[in-house]
């Protein structure tokens, strides 16, 4: 059984006062195993961030089903929305969404502390991530006194700590120099070869190119489904790069 | 084009309503009570002079306190929400609109605003103006007066006041505006305040002077000196309330913080950070909702129990409805003849139509200010530098024993009343001649006899001395050989005329013209009816009343302002971080109870301070009461605990409005 199945995902946008409707979501299906990394690529507009949102469970489909595990997302109560989150998702955002009033380690460890983790048990999941993400002389700074880069992997931090079924990064590079975004795709893709499932939106080539998979959308549906296979990281990039050629210039191309 | 600016400029106004419309509110409300304080404060208004006095010196007590309340919290207010729309400026700027257009609608806004405030204020002023003159007239024992007719003088002084401190808001604005760089106005204001040192020498000078001001509180060994120290005490606790709340709470929360287990749970890690994150901010803000918090409750207790407690105060100093008073010395050659006197005014009472007139009760007594020179020796004339002084009341055993039914030997001895007790066994008075007078003193006395007939007085070194009736002559005699004249013995005679005490004014004044001679030798007769002196009283106390009472609910209204700009605030701040937590997967009811909690906080720490300032103002404010002849322990109680009350049940109002409005924010 696949971890995660999009099944003929629909979502219609209702103007709040008149005018025509917006079909944001036409019939996405996909499914994702356990331990893939799957970059979501489309232009703007193209409904990626609505999709991120369904997966998220932070807004609900007009039509179609999310499982992950096989449970349906839209059978979550409301009340165990926030807990299902919690313990199954971890988010990383473009913006890092840090709390400027939490340091850097109590950031990472607000998703224990908001599950109602034991005071012994924090410490001894926060030190081999931060070990893993650098950040072990970092962990008492405030946001406002690190680099975006170190503020996005506290961000990873924070998102890993809970052990989550599933990572969702919403264009995680978006704010960051290309050497600390180089340096965030390594990590995330060493997370994903000790087992983490990861899926991200993203604008950029590069980022896609770490991803073993690249799922492109247009018009609110699926348009390719590239997979890295055996290919080389060049030969992947070029083959991403060719798909969005033909995505930016209207091709009919349906491999 | 050229209607462009005031549109825009009601139209910023309109959408930031929820800022704008609360001080549009207290400018409104601020105008209105300064325009109805001038109004009140006329002359024509009143009837009576004598009265008219004491209401007129409230009045404008009460203006000059509502003018610098004014000016310092518009200005305030007024500088926090421009500081808040520095980004939107900033944006018109860039969006290419010259700094002369962008102060062209601050312009505008300030007109609209100004006008609406003032104009609003004063209507309300007008309108309520009726309500409150006959209120305080009531207050005062009077017929209501209805006074319609508005007070243009009043209205043009108010108009003037306000549009000086809103023009004055303006000129600041603009000031700052033209210091500013358009890019630095459009970057927003999130960097982050540094989290706070725990400051303990801030923290030490706190405890010191709030120490320091309770300590004045509590041991004030008199009324006088309670009334001396008041101020300097309350200037210490205020200081001690600012460094406490300044540094206290960083050491608190700090605290709080290192106990992991405290810290790391859901709703302690959210509001405790965020407390500890705008702390410097949050201190001040705390300590200023405290001392107006105290102040309302101070105000509105005291003058409450004062009005209250005059009642009791006035057949005490006042045991008839009409007092004759003579001023005579005991030793003289053809000395008062006391019954004569009786007799002669009870038939002058029955001719005036009182046939039923009767005495109740008669008193003697002559006060003397004394300069204490050695161990019980006491002398009489110019004080000394650095000798205390102190005022004697000399009154014979019967005086005593009448006014307050407990018995004395008559012994000879000097029965004395002191604060703090009578050191010593003897008593002297040294009138500066050859002879001394020196008395061996008995029993302290246990109570203080109602001798005075005075509003107010100031009841420190004060001694009563009760006496053998002769000794008061003898004493009369020495003091004359010493050349610094013979003892005024004052004799009160109560008596009830049994008529329409409304009267006894007039009909008092005219028995002066009756023959008041072959009496004896005396200096001065006269006469007092209670009736007047308890108007006068009633005026005197329910101006303080009024005053209390309208001052308080105007620091309330401050107090509420203060607390909803600065949740409101917070509340935008704290909307993104919200947002993030929920995205994290915080649920709801937990932000709902971390909100709360945080609230809970805001509201109850500076109440719960307070409530301990006025546990110790307590004692202090009972001491100076005793001026004013209250000394009610359960009257003072009840009305501390009124006043309490209901400031709950309004700030409980505050809470829950500004909770809800809060909520809609990040929620």
């Amino acid at each position: 059984m696949p971890m995660l199945e999009v099944q003929e995902l629909k979502k219609v946008y209702a103007p709040r006062f008149g005018g025509s409707p917006v079909q944001a979501l036409n019939g996405v299906t996909f499914h994702l195993e356990e331990g893939e990394f799957a970059a979501v690529m489309g232009e703007s507009g193209s409904g990626k961030t609505t999709l991120l949102n369904i997966l998220a469970a932070l807004g609900q489909p007009t039509a179609g089903r999310v499982r992950l595990d096989g449970r349906d997302l839209a059978q979550v109560r409301e009340r165990d929305l926030a807990a299902f989150r919690r313990d199954k998702l971890g988010f990383i955002f473009q913006e890092f969404n840090l709390l400027d009033t939490f340091s850097l380690r109590d950031n990472i460890l607000l998703p224990l502390v908001l599950a109602g983790t034991r005071v012994g048990e924090l410490e001894p999941r926060l030190q081999p991530l931060a070990r893993a993400l650098g950040l072990e002389e970092l962990l008492d700074k405030f946001p406002y006194e690190v680099s975006g880069g170190q503020k996005q992997r506290a961000a990873v931090a924070r998102a890993l700590i809970t052990r989550p079924r599933l990572v969702l990064a919403d264009e995680p590079t978006g704010a960051l120099d290309s050497r600390s975004a180089d340096q965030l795709l390594r990590l995330l893709r060493s997370f994903n070869d000790q087992g983490q499932t990861i899926v991200m939106v993203t604008h950029s080539l590069q980022a896609a190119s770490h991803a073993r998979r690249v799922l492109f959308i247009k018009d609110g549906a699926i348009f390719r489904d590239l997979r890295r296979g055996d290919l080389a990281e060049g030969r992947f990039y070029a083959a991403i790069a060719q798909v969005l050629t033909v995505l930016q210039t209207g091709g009919e191309d349906r491999g | 084009m050229g209607e462009l600016y005031p549109r825009l400029a009601l139209q910023n106004i309109r959408r930031g309503r929820q800022f704008y419309l609360p001080y549009l509110l207290t400018v409104l409300a601020t105008c209105a009570a300064f325009y109805l304080v001038l109004a009140l404060n006329r002359q024509s208004l009143w009837p009576d002079k004598a009265r008219y006095a004491y209401l007129s010196a409230f009045m404008t007590i009460g203006s000059l306190v509502i003018a610098l309340f004014a000016a310092v919290f518009l200005t305030y207010t007024g500088r926090f929400l421009s500081k808040r729309r520095q980004r939107e400026l900033g944006l018109y700027n860039i969006l290419g609109m010259g700094k002369g257009h962008i102060a062209l609608i601050l312009g505008y806004e300030a007109l609209f605003l100004a006008v609406a405030g003032i104009g609003g204020g004063l209507l309300a002023g007008m309108v309520l103006q009726g309500v409150f003159t006959a209120l305080l007239s009531a207050l005062m024992g009077m017929p209501p007066i209805f006074s319609p007719a508005p007070s243009p003088a009043g209205a043009v002084a108010t108009a003037g006041l306000f549009a000086a401190i809103l023009l004055g808001n303006l000129v600041l604005d603009l000031a700052r505006l033209k210091l500013q760089k358009p890019v630095e106005l459009l970057r927003e204001s999130a960097v982050g305040e540094r989290e706070p040192r725990t400051r303990w020498l801030l923290a030490l000078a706190g405890l010191a002077t709030l120490g320091g001001g309770y300590a004045i509180a509590v041991t004030a060994p008199s009324a006088a000196d309670a009334l001396v120290l008041y101020f300097p005490a309350v200037l210490l606790v205020i200081l001690g309330t600012y460094c406490l709340f300044t540094a206290g709470s960083v050491a608190v929360l700090k605290l709080l913080k290192k106990n992991r287990r405290f810290y790391y749970q859901t709703t302690h890690f959210i509001g405790l950070s965020g407390m500890l994150y705008r702390m410097k901010r949050n201190a001040v803000g705390l300590a200023n909702i405290c001392v107006l918090c105290t102040m309302v409750l101070v105000m509105t207790s005291g003058t409450l129990t004062l009005y209250l407690g005059s009642e009791e105060l006035i057949p005490k100093r006042y045991p008839g409805e009409v007092t004759v008073c003579v001023v005579y010395d005991p030793a003289a050659e053809r000395p008062l003849d006391q019954a004569e006197l009786d007799r002669r005014f009870a038939l002058c009472a029955q001719r005036w139509g009182y046939p039923d007139a009767r005495e109740l009760d008669q008193t003697a007594c002559a006060a003397l200010w004394l300069t204490e020179v050695g161990e019980g020796v006491f002398q009489d004339g110019d004080p000394a530098p650095g000798l205390s002084r102190f005022y004697f009341y000399l009154m014979p055993y019967e005086t005593y024993e009448r006014r307050t039914g407990l018995p004395l030997p008559h012994d000879g001895a000097a029965h004395i009343y002191r604060e703090g007790g009578w050191p010593w066994e003897t008593l002297t008075l040294d009138f500066g001649g050859d002879d001394l007078a020196c008395f061996p003193v008995g029993q302290p006395l246990e109570a203080i006899p109602d001798v005075i007939s005075a509003l107010l007085y100031v009841g420190s070194n004060d001694c009563y001395v009760a006496l053998p009736e002769e000794a008061l002559a003898q004493l009369s005699q020495l003091r004359a050989e010493s050349g610094r004249g013979p003892l005024s013995l004052t004799r009160s005679a109560y008596w009830d005329l049994g008529g329409d005490p409304g009267d006894y004014a007039t009909v008092l004044r005219a028995f002066y013209g009756e023959n008041w001679t072959g009496l004896g030798q005396y200096d001065r007769l006269f006469f007092q009816d209670r009736e007047s002196f308890a108007q006068e009283y009633y005026a005197l106390n329910s101006g303080f009343f009024f005053l209390g009472v309208f001052l308080g609910s105007l620091f309330l209204l401050a107090t509420a302002l203060i607390l909803y700009y600065k949740q409101l605030v917070e509340g935008y701040e704290d909307q993104a971080r919200y947002h993030i937590l929920r995205a994290v997967g915080m649920d709801r009811a937990t932000i709902r109870r971390s909100v709360n909690g945080q609230l809970l906080v805001v509201f109850f720490a500076p109440l719960l301070v307070s409530g301990v300032h006025l546990v110790f103002h307590f004692p202090l404010v009972r001491r100076l009461l005793t001026l004013f002849g209250v000394y009610d322990l359960w009257l003072e109680l009840a009305c501390a605990l009124g006043a309490l009350g209901l400031f709950l049940l309004l700030y409980a109002g505050m809470y829950r409005l500004t909770a809800r409005a809060y909520a809609r924010i990040v929620g």
